[in-house]
């Protein structure tokens, strides 16, 4: 397929799913994960349907980078807030600190785990891969839990807690896939890996934050429509650039980037406004082309670890549901919690692929297929899960959900 | 194009934009020592950022000194490119110049979209006399000097005396040609209403027309002058005359499904002129049609028989004001200085010529339409800047001339690289001083309400 071709025609998917998406509801059509996406994407890809080949993979893979950025950029800007609400300093800690345990839990277990199901590694590539799984096994897409608020009218405690803590966790697998990725060996640094895997990652974010606080410095002055964006888009391609030439991880420094923005900038408001309606559209190259890189010669060889990843985030999420201190009014939902945390998406997705971008075979591709495998079982369980959990917390009234089902 | 201000301020304003412009050079400058092997499409991701970004800060920047905004892109463009710091180098530049199209789609529609026949048929008699005289007078005085100028010219020195008359002919086309993009950048960052901005903008967008059927016409006529054994054929003007019709057909077409658009979807509006302006490009190439005349039609149709008018220029101006910054800095990055300071007494005469005639046939055409006084006085000035069309003729000259072409497309070069910079700058002091640009505050306020809206 011609390149641009290809590109016109991702342009086009995102002027789609633009339409079918409703400005910041998530409530448009389409899953809330995305994963329909990475579906397509697999069944055109070159071992299927063969529409996307590998050469043209390869000319659009800026696009993926500008894609990958724009994302991480807008989650930045977004997080801490919940829809309207600004999440409290308590929510904040205890959900980048359960991020943090479950990231630690998984690639602990998928370090154990590595030399019996995918011997032949390195121990440098066993560090990098463990942290891959570890991150992209971690997420909970605050998107879905949204999803199924909106959809079936949830309001309550449990409902809000959920909200707070996927929103909150959102930082973690990040921060630990930046680690992951700055482990590539071309900034051997001799043996002293550990100035690889805490300078790289350190400067980037702090370039990131840098870079976050001159963007907002510079639009708090700014109140034209048209001048801000050049800034937003300037600045955003400007950190993808310079991250993805240089090799590093993109989505975190535009990760930092927007968050410093996002915390120190008094438009907030006015910046998510402008840019979240187009999350959605920008993620969908991106999800088109990772489930393009996946092919079923992937999966089956790298099964049992993708199996073994699963089964140790179902476990640690059922741990994390006992140790969180539910509302009493949702005492009952209590064995559902876990699965209700399956659900994963867009930074799962952009960190897979990131670690696809970085690390070329074997290594990128394990962590690709977790990433959508991962993505697309979470879709399967995740919403479901919590409808019923949100049920039984007496958060979602029984009308709403035969009325849903009705239509 | 961004126009109006930001929000006034002091020294210190000044200051921490002064700040934030070494903070990105300072990124850029050690991204690119550090890892100077990567080069393409992912350097080119760092560049538009950084153009972008930079190209609007200098802009705000060199605001009080009057100097309009695409002349601070373009001065960008120049410092950051290859010739300068080399923070963009070649492969970057024309990587980053692939946007080119987008910005030469959206100047078509725009300009298109800002011809209204009301005001048309009020400035019919001026606008035709402007359109002949521009044609003849220029192409015919500008000939003559560079006929005059050539023994300056070291590599025609002694050439025969046919290949002299028909590059002279040739230099005239160049010399008539003018700079949609460059008018429609000025007239956004005014918002200048008023004769003179109508005017002008209808005389350049229609010589951009002319100039085709000119430039077809020479081409023909001068082929036996420049090469040996080469006749008269007619198959140019057939040729011309299927890319003229073809395109003003499918500028139509293209145009009322834009209107349907806008009435009945009406969304996402960015992203289906990024797909018009790169993908529709790309085919229009492939058919052998002329791109910027089929969206000029496209945009003229949509202003002129529909009410989306309005709706849509604002939509192509919040796209606009992103893609132009990068294609001017793109524009100035990819200036050949070196070119520039070899030829610069010749490329400077011949410059001064051009606008020399250009005002001699203005003045003659002011008094034969009986433009108003305004006019008369400052009518001339837009109509000195010049861009991508002289280029592209530059770029036939080195293609139907092995022998002297490469040397006659470096003076090319060389002058736009002149009249790029002075042009727009006449251009803005004219709007100015004849009271046609909207003032500062005025412009502040409708921008801020837009911005709330």
């Amino acid at each position: 397929m011609n390149t641009l071709v290809l590109v016109m025609g991702l342009v086009g998917l995102s002027y789609l799913s633009g339409l079918l998406g409703r400005g910041r509801s998530v409530r448009g059509l389409g899953l809330p994960s995305g994963s329909e996406w990475i579906v397509l994407g697999f069944l055109l890809g070159p071992d299927l349907l063969g529409i996307v080949d590998r050469a043209v993979q390869l000319d659009v893979e800026p696009v993926l980078y500008i894609s990958l950025g724009w994302v991480a950029l807008v989650i930045g800007v977004d997080y801490g807030v919940v829809r309207t609400r600004y999440l409290s300093r308590r929510r904040l800690l205890l959900g980048a600190g359960l991020g943090l345990l479950t990231v630690g839990c998984v690639a602990t277990a998928a370090w154990f785990l590595i030399p019996y199901v995918e011997p032949g590694h390195t121990r440098l590539e066993r560090w990098v891969l463990a942290l891959g799984l570890g991150a992209v096994a971690s997420e909970t897409t605050s998107n879905a839990v949204r999803w199924v608020a909106e959809r079936h009218a949830a309001t309550g405690p449990l409902s809000e807690l959920l909200d707070d803590l996927a929103e909150a966790k959102e930082i973690a697998p990040i921060l630990v896939a930046c680690v992951g990725l700055c482990l590539h060996p071309r900034f051997d640094l001799g043996h002293r890996t550990w100035l690889n895997a805490s300078a790289l990652p350190i400067g980037l974010v702090a370039v990131g934050i840098v870079l976050g606080l001159v963007a907002s410095v510079m639009l708090s002055r700014e109140e034209r429509t048209d001048q801000s964006w050049g800034i937003l888009v300037g600045i955003g391609l400007l950190a993808a650039g310079t991250a993805a030439r240089a090799r590093l991880p993109v989505v975190a420094a535009l990760f930092a980037l927007g968050m410093a923005l996002g915390f120190t900038s008094r438009h907030r408001r006015r910046i998510l406004a402008m840019i979240e309606p187009t999350r959605r559209s920008a993620l969908v190259p991106a999800l088109l082309l990772a489930g393009a890189r996946i092919g079923p010669q992937t999966i089956m060889r790298h099964a049992l670890i993708v199996g073994a990843v699963l089964v140790v985030r179902v476990i640690v999420l059922h741990g994390i549901a006992l140790f969180v201190r539910l509302p009493d009014s949702a005492r009952a939902a209590t064995p559902l919690i876990g699965w209700s945390m399956m659900p994963a998406g867009e930074i799962t997705m952009c960190i897979g692929l990131s670690f696809a971008l970085t690390f070329r075979g074997n290594l990128g591709d394990t962590v690709l297929l977790t990433a959508a495998i991962v993505t697309l079982v979470g879709e399967i369980i995740g919403p479901l899960s919590l409808r019923a959990a949100l049920m039984r917390a007496g958060e979602i009234q029984t009308e709403s959900v035969t009325a849903e089902e009705a239509t | 194009m961004s126009h109006g201000a930001s929000k006034k301020g002091g020294p210190l304003l000044r200051l921490q934009q002064l700040a934030v412009l070494a903070i990105m050079f300072a990124l850029l400058w050690v991204a690119t020592r550090t890892v100077p092997t990567v080069r393409g499409s992912l350097a080119a991701i760092a560049a538009t950022g950084f153009l972008l970004l930079v190209g609007t800060l200098a802009s705000e920047l060199l605001e009080p000194l009057k100097i309009p905004h695409l002349t601070a892109y373009i001065l960008v463009g120049i410092v950051a490119g290859p010739y300068v710091l080399d923070l963009v180098d070649h492969e970057t530049v024309t990587q980053v110049n692939k946007t080119n199209p987008l910005a030469l789609a959206l100047i078509a529609l725009a300009g298109g979209a800002e011809l209204r026949i009301s005001e048309l048929r009020k400035t019919a008699r001026s606008l035709a006399w402007a359109t002949l005289l521009q044609s003849l007078v220029v192409m015919v005085l500008c000939a003559i000097v560079f006929a005059f100028a050539s023994p300056l010219l070291p590599f025609l020195d002694g050439s025969p005396l046919p290949l002299v008359i028909g590059l002279s002919l040739l230099w005239g086309v160049i010399a008539i040609t003018r700079s949609p993009s460059a008018t429609l950048a000025v007239l956004s960052q005014t918002r200048a209403q008023g004769p003179i901005a109508q005017t002008t903008l209808a005389t350049v967008m229609v010589s951009d027309v002319v100039v085709l059927v000119i430039l077809a016409t020479t081409l023909t006529l001068t082929k036996p002058l420049i090469e040996v054994g080469a006749t008269l054929s007619s198959s140019a003007f057939r040729d011309l005359g299927r890319e003229i019709l073809g395109s003003v057909s499918l500028g139509t077409t293209l145009g009322l499904l834009l209107v349907l658009y806008l009435r009945f979807v009406n969304r996402s509006l960015a992203l289906v002129l990024l797909v018009l302006g790169i993908g529709l490009t790309e085919v229009l190439g492939y058919l052998h049609f002329e791109p910027l005349l089929t969206f000029l039609v496209a945009g003229f149709i949509v202003q002129n028989l529909s009410q989306e008018g309005e709706k849509f220029l604002h939509g192509i101006e919040g796209l606009g004001s992103l893609v132009y910054v990068v294609f001017f800095a793109g524009a100035g990055a990819h200036l050949d200085i070196p070119t520039l300071e070899q030829l610069w007494p010749v490329a400077l005469l011949l410059c001064a010529c051009r606008a020399g005639a250009t005002y001699a046939a203005h003045r003659l055409g002011g008094r034969l339409a009986d433009d108003p006084p305004v006019v008369k006085k400052w009518g001339w000035s837009g109509l000195v800047s010049q861009a991508g069309v002289a280029l592209g003729i530059g770029v036939i000259v080195e293609r139907n001339i092995p022998s002297v072409g490469a040397k006659v497309r470096s003076l090319v070069l060389a002058t736009v690289a002149i009249n790029e910079m002075i042009g727009p700058i006449l251009f803005k002091l004219a709007l100015d001083r004849s009271g046609e640009s909207r003032a500062t505050d005025e412009v502040d306020e409708s921008s801020n309400e837009g911005a709330h809206a």
